[in-house]
């Protein structure tokens, strides 16, 4: 917003007095409600087009301050009370130092029970309709290793089904990751410790990046996310599990708001075989280091060289 | 580990107490489908302390420390579970790691995981519309 310093700065040299900032936005505002601006559309009933002036002048998240921060995260605050009537707090967790996360699956132990599916939709926020679900199932034929012949709509009577193995796919959360290539404005970046977030207040919608992902891992938000206040999760970030607006995109994040703060993923707590692993390839002691020197791990679509995060494994 | 403390009902040398004569048979739904070949209860359970396991070389040991008891076959198996490569774990990765022991995961007569029931399959996305139907569940009415 340099436009807005030297403009005042004018202002100041016109009117030979200092003005503060708030006497600066309230010309700013009364010259914008004057020109009629946002005042002679018809109201718009969808949540995400009722803009406000910081609305539109919010800055990338990588540029604010934390005083920036602090309205930000206040303004969203009142804006899910107001639309989904629920209490939340948003939290902006940093990265851990000497981090690096990574995500082993044991295939073995997987048995198509999509326990991870729910839990993470409960834990994240994710749209009931229309639906958003990060995690998909596939359900292959066991000695078979053809993706595109899975079905991820498999009925679960009882799973696991004979002659059946299922893989879990959520975002990797690649090292050379093709979404965050593809972004035409940097609202998605991979974090020091891994993640690759989405600011959503910053994402135009163009749905770029889940052209660019081959695991299919991005989900673009149709139409506003309906939840009940019921459903909500109160414990959000601003980078992970807050409810988006209409018109961006969203993906898994490893449950950033609890694996900075040491706690497991949804998905990983969930489980009802412990299949799923998780921890930090950096610590040697962890059990994802001992997974990597100890099984015979593999990726997805190890081919397009996008270096994911999240390994399978079988037990022998 | 619905009856414990098992001394409630029974006393050692297989004989019940009174609580285990008017009780009845508490244990008949119980399936036994661990090891096949092996219908000797006493293998595993303790005869005389019934609050009690027994290891094949005679020595007791309590129901938490299980690990043992099942390691005496499962050897490797518990030796991931130690470094925590199989089963379940809570509490955070960063400091404070619970691995919960066998049988709480484990029906320890049947130990095999039985068939779950899977929560529903996503919903299959709509290509096209019909007549006046809306495309995302969510249009604003009319002016």
């Amino acid at each position: 917003m340099e436009w807005t310093h030297r403009f005042r700065k004018w202002i100041e040299h016109r009117s030979k007095q200092k003005l503060s900032r708030r006497t600066f936005l309230k010309g700013l505002f009364a010259g914008g409600a004057s020109l009629g601006v946002a005042s002679s559309l018809p109201p718009s009933p969808y949540i995400s087009d009722r803009y406000t002036w910081e609305n539109f002048f919010q800055k990338h998240y990588k540029e604010m301050t934390s005083r920036d921060k602090e309205k930000v995260f206040a303004r969203i605050e009142r804006e899910t009370k107001q639309n989904y009537k629920a209490d939340v707090k948003i939290s902006d967790p940093p990265a851990l130092p000497g981090v690096k996360f990574v995500y082993c699956l044991n295939l073995s132990a997987c048995n198509g029970s999509r326990y991870c599916v729910k839990a993470c939709v409960e834990e994240n926020n994710q749209s009931r309709n229309p639906q958003i679900q990060y995690i998909k199932v596939l359900e292959l034929d066991r000695g078979s290793f053809n993706l595109e012949k899975s079905n991820r709509y498999y009925e679960g009577e009882s799973v696991p089904r004979e002659g059946k193995f299922y893989i879990p796919v959520q975002c990797m959360q690649c090292d050379n990751p093709p979404c965050v290539k593809a972004c035409p404005v940097q609202a998605t970046w991979k974090e020091p410790d891994g993640i690759v977030v989405i600011d959503y207040d910053w994402c135009i919608g163009c749905r770029y990046c889940q052209v660019a992902c081959p695991y299919e891992a991005r989900n673009f938000n149709l139409a506003d996310p309906s939840l009940e206040p019921q459903e909500v999760n109160p414990n959000q970030s601003y980078l992970s599990n807050r409810i988006r607006p209409r018109g961006v995109m969203e993906k898994c994040t490893f449950c950033l708001h609890r694996v900075r703060q040491g706690r497991y993923p949804a998905c990983l707590e969930a489980c009802p075989t412990g299949a799923r692993k998780f921890g930090n390839i950096l610590d040697p002691e962890s059990e994802v280091s001992k997974i990597l020197k100890a099984k015979k791990a593999f990726v997805l679509k190890e081919e397009l060289n996008t270096v994911p995060s999240f390994f399978y494994y079988f037990d022998d | 580990m619905k009856f414990y403390p098992c001394s409630a009902c029974h006393l050692p040398s297989s004989s019940l107490t009174a609580r285990g004569q008017r009780e009845g048979n508490r244990h008949q739904k119980m399936e036994f489908k661990h090891m096949p070949e092996v219908k000797e209860c006493f293998m595993c359970h303790a005869h005389q302390n019934p609050n009690k396991l027994v290891l094949l070389d005679g020595q007791l040991i309590s129901y938490e420390q299980v690990p043992l008891l099942c390691g005496q076959c499962h050897g490797l198996k518990k030796g991931e579970w130690e470094k925590g490569l199989h089963g379940r774990l809570e509490g955070n990765w960063q400091t404070q790691k619970i691995k919960p022991i066998c049988i709480e995961c484990h029906d320890a007569h049947k130990p095999k995981f039985p068939p779950f029931k899977a929560f529903p399959p996503p919903i299959r996305p709509k290509l096209g519309t019909q007549k006046g139907e809306s495309k995302h569940g969510m249009d604003p009415p009319l002016p």
